[in-house]
């Protein structure tokens, strides 16, 4: 097997995306990677971590709508910020189990599953968003996060299955696409 | 995709915006006080994000993979003893490609380009000889023999090299005139305006960086029947200075441990303090050195350009050839695209090529005054848009080492190309 490189921005139209990526969002990820390290150089390098993982998976990046683009760039950065504290074995042991919200009088089914999310133990929220949103494979989040390939599946479907169930509990259902 | 997955990842990354809405939104009002060590990073990035990625990658550079497997391929016959001429370049180089039917005519071109070092060296149990160097104005290739006494038995030269701590730099004296030139192309090339100021800024910047320019050297190798190994170095090296005198530094050459489902891309970067990271494991290296080799090169075989404007058609894209430049080991044509173009692919009424298209549009192949065609294969075309026009960069690498002065005329998608309708630069 050879070394595959890395396919990054090629072409004037890829780097005029970018630059316009970096000026939206420079200040933005830097801000929530100080709120995640506390520590203005730590978070100057979370952000170019940031960056470089904005580079490398580029070809999904560019793809991305402009209007999901601020969210996908929050996640990353915070992911970022998470792999320094983590290397830094600065890290809880955050708890497993889940006492979910109920959801509220007149609180729609999206805004519930977003409030449940946040509430959901860091472990599994962790791995979901770099499954769901990084589109990383279970072996880079092992590799990423200390794990086992095993435990990330497992929690991937436990995560999944637990947002579901609490939302199908509340009497909403889901077609297969 | 389910219904449920998509909502799942938009809500997941809703959930973050609103977990730190109270950060988003001061961001938006307050000024960061930014360290000068992010600031110079700030500028590198934006004025060359995939330069500033590979460098802290590890300047890996975008080789055509095709072209990789083959020279590992072709490591390995040399090797197995399949040696195609006896030529002592030929010997020496066996990734360059000669031509089986007049090896002693290739063997002629690349002795031109060629110079012969001859230098060992022993570290420990190591010893390692810098055979010679060829280099055609663009390309760099420097062959090595190495004698490794703990050799694994299962060495395979198809594996995935760990190659980050072998660099080739340039001498002191040498590199500020080689930036200069190189970022004063890389401008001109990307059509993006720049005041001298920042351009000044930048070459400042590359210059505090001791790794920079940066060759994009990558390293292979094959060992030999009589359990010796052979090693290719390929760099990118254009003649923006007079015979540079450069150092080959060879340390800790490993190949990268590969596990079942493994993605096939392997990464590692050096940060500016020299401490190296990598996202996969490496075996023990095989050959540990440190080993560095100085030397100059007097001789290259420079390419020849001409520029005009010739009419032409790959697949129904319409183009216009407004300069060809012919190099030993490769053909590079600079084309316009004769059509407006949309790359999204969603207005019917603009052109639209598809990612397949692009890969595939290369010079066909060249003609020779001897009237010889020789086929040209792994090329590659990039598209740059700029002001509401398209532009790019056809290339292709011919079957076998060509003298430039010999070559009449080009293949772009069928049609023959003469050069001399064409303007030669250097005349």
């Amino acid at each position: 097997m050879l070394a595959i490189y890395l396919a990054m921005l090629e072409t004037e139209q890829d780097q005029r995306r970018f630059t316009r990526l970096f000026e939206a969002y420079e200040k933005k990820l830097y801000a929530v990677a100080l709120r995640v390290l506390g520590n203005p150089d730590k978070a100057e390098d979370a952000a170019q971590q940031t960056w470089l993982q904005l580079i490398k998976h580029w070809d999904r990046v560019s793809a991305l709508p402009w209007g999901e683009t601020e969210g996908y760039v929050v996640t990353v950065a915070k992911n970022c910020a998470l792999d320094i504290l983590r290397a830094e074995r600065k890290t809880v042991a955050f708890p497993e189990d889940w006492d979910p919200p109920a959801q509220e009088e007149c609180q729609e089914e999206y805004d519930y599953l977003v409030s449940l999310i946040r509430s959901l133990p860091e472990n599994y929220r962790r791995v979901l968003e770099l499954k769901c949103v990084e589109e990383q494979t279970n072996q880079e989040i092992a590799r990423r996060l200390g794990f086992k390939e095993s435990t990330v599946a497992v929690r991937i479907l436990r995560g999944r299955n637990m947002l579901k169930d609490r939302l199908e509990k509340e009497g909403y259902t889901y077609d297969a696409v | 995709m389910t219904q449920f997955d998509i909502l799942l990842r938009r809500a997941l990354m809703d959930a973050n915006l609103a977990q730190y809405d109270r950060a988003l939104r001061s961001a938006e009002t307050k000024e960061p006080e930014f360290s000068p060590g992010y600031l110079r990073e700030r500028t590198r990035v934006l004025a060359d994000p995939q330069a500033w990625a590979r460098r802290r990658f590890g300047g890996r550079k975008r080789l055509n993979w095709r072209l990789i497997a083959i020279v590992a391929a072709l490591l390995l016959l040399s090797a197995c003893g399949y040696a195609l001429v006896t030529g002592q370049f030929a010997q020496w180089f066996p990734t360059i490609w000669m031509d089986p039917e007049a090896p002693e005519a290739s063997e002629e071109i690349v002795s031109r380009m060629g110079t012969v070092i001859g230098e060992p060296q022993t570290v420990g149990d190591e010893t390692m000889t810098l055979n010679a160097a060829v280099w055609d104005g663009q390309d760099l290739k420097l062959s090595l023999t190495a004698e490794v006494p703990d050799l694994p038995e299962d060495f395979d030269s198809q594996a995935p090299f760990y190659d980050l701590e072998c660099r080739l730099i340039m001498a002191e004296h040498q590199r500020e005139a080689y930036l200069r030139k190189e970022i004063a192309q890389i401008h001109a090339n990307s059509h993006i305006d720049s005041t001298e100021e920042e351009l000044e800024e930048l070459v400042q910047s590359h210059l505090e960086y001791p790794d920079d320019p940066d060759f994009h050297s990558v390293v292979r190798a094959a060992r030999q029947e009589d359990g010796t190994l052979i090693l290719q170095v390929m760099a990118a090296l254009f003649d923006y200075v007079e015979d540079p005198e450069l150092t080959l530094h060879i340390e800790n050459f490993a190949t990268y441990k590969v596990e079942e489902g493994d993605d096939g891309i392997f990464t590692s970067s050096r940060a500016p303090d020299g401490t190296v990271t990598t996202d996969h494991e490496i075996n023990e290296p095989f050959l540990k050195g440190p080993f560095d080799f100085t030397f100059t090169l007097d001789k290259k075989l420079s390419p020849i350009s001409y520029a005009g404007d010739i009419d032409a058609t790959y697949e129904n894209i319409p183009l216009r050839v407004s300069k060809i430049t012919v190099m030993a080991f490769q053909v590079c044509a600079n084309v316009d695209l004769l059509a407006l173009y949309d790359p999204s692919g969603e207005d019917p009424d603009k052109l639209h090529i598809s990612l397949e298209q692009n890969l595939a549009m290369s010079l066909n192949g060249l003609w020779t005054k001897d009237g010889e065609y020789v086929e040209c294969i792994g090329g590659t075309a990039f598209s740059f848009e700029h002001d509401g026009k398209t532009d790019g960069e056809m290339r292709g690498n011919p079957v076998h080492v060509i003298d430039p002065a010999q070559v009449t005329a080009v293949c772009i998608g069928g049609k023959r190309v003469e050069l001399s309708e064409l303007t030669r630069l250097d005349e």
